[in-house]
Formats: structure tokens, sequence, C-alpha cells
């Protein structure tokens, strides 16, 4: 499995080091130039696209398929599943590319592919019985630098697969909820306007998620700890 | 908090859990909550225990690895060319705009005015009239009136006949036997506004009278009835523009 590596921050847009969430939700000055600039790069490219670029389109394609392959597989923990749900939302982005009106294409790309991602667990109606399968893979090896180390690449496998595991024991609405918060860096408003429920809604999924979560990582806590 | 177990969390959230939960989702507190929050991790190493794992866990789920992507999702040449939408769905997508997103519910109102007013143009006026309103009480008085008069005749026609003149032709409709009691012709009124022709002088009055007041109704009728016919056909539209151009992934 040689195209298997790891994708911390799988957004190349995104800042190299992510906000400190637990000092609170709240962007730097530098993320909000950051943001301002990929915006207005993604409306002129979405402008381009809309006049019949192809190749725009497949830049904001070559953009943000990283980053929704990295949203969508957590939430699914199918590989296949979510590269098909991926595809679905470029395909949906593309066919109402004229009925983007927002602000933020990362945003509006990122409600089509949770939506699809939910279609996708909706048709499926289970959860699969072995999540992230390929991390079971002993083929399985991430790429050369500091994770080179044999017992801190064991490590880190050892703790995605617990993460993994345990973001599937608990719902899906919670799982989105706190991939959306706790990977990508969402605010609380940001979720709730991409997922179509309310700011006490996305709270509680997140707080009671996290609870769950814990719960149900009682026993390796100490495998998280550095 | 210390009250339930570390690391059992049950349906109900406690405030002091979630005031934890809170703060370790970076959510502010305001000066009370930090205060009382303050004093639990003060008192209470359950709390603090509670707290350093809810961080924890938070750093290790941003931190834990994905596999990367499958294939490349770029869409190809053919892939575009199915996906560009036809100039029917173009033109149709106008009306699912922002602003045209109004026509469902704009027809939907339109149709259910139309429909109000078509019912209530049909039924008001014969519930004007059972009402016991003046212009019922009006009704009923001149229907009496006509109904005395009516007898008085015809029990002098009856004292003719009985004297062996000619006999009177019954002024009511044939296969009438009865006159119809007073709901009845109100009834029957309130469902023709033509008025019937008849050689009774009272009760040609009072039909004159109702169906005079029954022409605003009619209006109503009609104008209900068009609205109904306008929001059906802006309805079916947004039913077509929604399964032309609707996209369940963009809900």
């Amino acid at each position: 499995v040689d195209d298997v590596a790891l994708h911390r921050r799988a957004d190349p847009a995104a800042p190299e080091e992510p906000p400190d969430r637990t000092a609170g939700p709240r962007p730097t000055e530098r993320d909000r130039r950051q943001d301002e600039l990929d915006r207005g790069r993604d409306r002129a490219l979405v402008e381009q696209a809309l006049h019949g670029d192809l190749d725009a389109f497949n830049r904001l394609v070559e953009l943000y398929q990283d980053y929704l392959f990295a949203l969508t597989v957590r939430v699914l923990a199918d590989r296949e599943a979510a590269a098909d749900a991926v595809q679905e939302a470029f395909f949906s982005a593309y066919r109402n590319l004229a009925r983007f009106r927002g602000d933020s294409f990362r945003s509006w790309l990122t409600r089509i592919a949770m939506n699809a991602a939910t279609d996708v667990l909706r048709i499926r109606k289970r959860r699969p019985a072995d999540p992230f399968p390929e991390w079971e893979d002993e083929a399985w090896q991430p790429p050369a630098g500091e994770e080179a180390n044999p017992e801190r690449t064991t490590l880190l496998r050892t703790r995605s697969r617990l993460i993994g595991r345990a973001l599937q024991g608990i719902t899906t609405d919670q799982r989105t909820a706190i991939v959306l918060y706790d990977v990508e860096g969402y605010d609380y408003q940001e979720i709730a306007d991409m997922t179509g429920v309310s700011l006490g809604t996305v709270k509680s999924r997140i707080h009671r998620g996290r609870l769950a979560l814990r719960d149900l990582l009682a026993g390796d806590l100490e495998l998280l700890r550095d | 908090v210390t009250a339930q177990p570390p690391h059992r969390s049950t349906g109900h959230v406690s405030d002091d859990r979630l005031l934890v939960v809170r703060d370790a989702a970076g959510e502010p507190l305001d000066p009370s909550e930090r205060a009382r929050l303050e004093q639990l991790l003060a008192s209470s190493p359950e709390v603090r225990e509670l707290r350093a794992e809810l961080e924890l866990i938070a750093r290790a789920t941003a931190d834990a690895a994905v596999p990367a992507r499958v294939r490349d999702l770029r869409l190809t040449p053919a892939d575009a060319a199915r996906l560009r939408p036809s100039r029917l769905t173009r033109f149709l997508g106008r009306f699912a705009m922002p602003g045209g997103g109004a026509l469902r519910p704009l027809a939907s109102a339109t149709l259910t005015v139309g429909l109000v007013l078509a019912a209530a143009g049909t039924m008001i006026p014969s519930l004007g009239s059972d009402s016991g309103t003046g212009g019922a009480e009006s009704f009923r008085a001149a229907t009496s009136a006509a109904a005395a008069d009516r007898s008085d005749r015809n029990a002098a026609e009856g004292a003719i006949t009985r004297q062996g003149g000619p006999a009177t032709e019954d002024v009511r409709s044939p296969g009438t036997e009865q006159g119809p009691e007073v709901g009845e012709t109100q009834v029957f009124l309130a469902a023709s506004p033509a008025p019937s022709a008849t050689a009774d002088h009272g009760e040609t009055l009072v039909i004159a009278d109702v169906a005079a007041r029954s022409g605003p109704w009619s209006a109503l009728v009609v104008v209900g009835l068009l609205l109904a016919v306008v929001g059906t056909g802006a309805l079916a539209l947004s039913v077509l523009v929604a399964r032309r151009t609707g996209d369940p992934l963009l809900h």
C-alpha cells in the first residue's frame, strides 16, 4: 500500500501549525490574512470555471481533494467510500457552480462533502466491522522523516487506530462535529452553518461527543500521552 | 462532578461537567462560571483529571493520521461534458437562485389564499343568513310577511273556489307541494345567485335582496379560483425547478 501517507493537515493552503484549539476558537491574524487570500484565489478560479475553464476547476480540486478526503475518511472510516463521497462532492460543486454565493468556497465544498458522506452512511446503514482496516496492514509505512523511527511509527499508528476506533463509537453527528471542530478548526457557527443545525446543537454534539470519546478511550489514555 | 465516576458519562451532563467540557473546548466563560470552574479545579482532583483528559483527547484527535486518498479526483473533459447543465436546466436554475427560491412558498401561499377566498365566497352568504344577524332577521321577517300574505290570498282563493269560481294557478314550481321552510329557502337562494321567477310578490323581494347581496361573494369565488389556478401553476413550476436543478448534496 505505497500510496498511503500521513496527513495531519491535509489542506495545502492551511497554515502549517494548527491554531491552539485549547486556547479558544479564535483564529490568529495570520490565519485571517491567509484565509482572505485563499478566498480571493478561490473566487477567481470559480469565475474562470464558470466561463468553461475546466483547468481552473481542477485547480480547485487539487487544492481541496486531500483536505476533503481526510475529512470524509474520518467520518466514514473507509477509503474507497470516502473517495467516492469526495468525488460526488466535486461533481455536485461543478454542476452547481453558478449557485455558489458564499464567501468561502472551502466551507461550501465542505458542506457538500459532509452531505455526501452522510448519504453514504445512510445507504450503508451499518458501521464497518473493522474501521480503517489498512491501519492493521503491516505493509503500511509512514513517509520518511521524523516518523522514520520505528518506535515512533508504531506509537503513531497505535494512536491513530485508537482514535479512529473511538470516533466510530460515537454518533455520526457527534463525529462530524468533533472532526470539523478539533481537526479542521472550524468554529461553532461555521459548523452550524455547514450542518444545518443550531449553534446549541453543535455545542451539545461536541460536548457529549468528547465525553463519549473519553469513556471509549478510558483504558488507553496513557498511550495518547507523549 | 464528584458524584460521578471519572470515566462514566450519562445522558444528562451535569452543569459542573459541562463547565469543564466547555472550558476544555476553549469556549469563553463568564466571570461567575470562571470562578466556579476555578473553585472546582482547586477542590477536586477528578475535575482536574477530566479537563486534562479532554484536552489530551482533543489534541490526539487533531493529530491522528489518516490514510492518503486512493485516487486523483480531478474531473475529466468527459465528466465535465456530462455534468454541464443543459439550457433548460440553466433557465430553470434562475428560479432556484436566491430570490427565485421563494417561488414555492409564494405559490403555496397563493394557492391557499385562493382556496380560502373561493370557499369563503361560497359559504359566507349562507352562513350569514343562518346566523342571528340583522340581515337574517330582516330576511326572516320578510319571509314571514310573504308567507302570511300568501296564506291570506290562499284563503281568499279557497273561498272563491268553494264558491265555484275559477281556480287560481299555484305559483310554486311544479313538484313542490309545500313551500320550502325558511332555512331551505335561504340555502337555495345562496346556491343560485339568479333569482327565480315567481309570482309571489313577497318572495320575489326576498330573493332579489339575497341575490343582490350574493354579488360580491360571487366575485370573491371567481378571484379565489383564479388565484388557486395561478398558485397551482406556480407550484408545478417550482416542483419542475426542484427536479431539474435540485441537488440533495446542496441542502
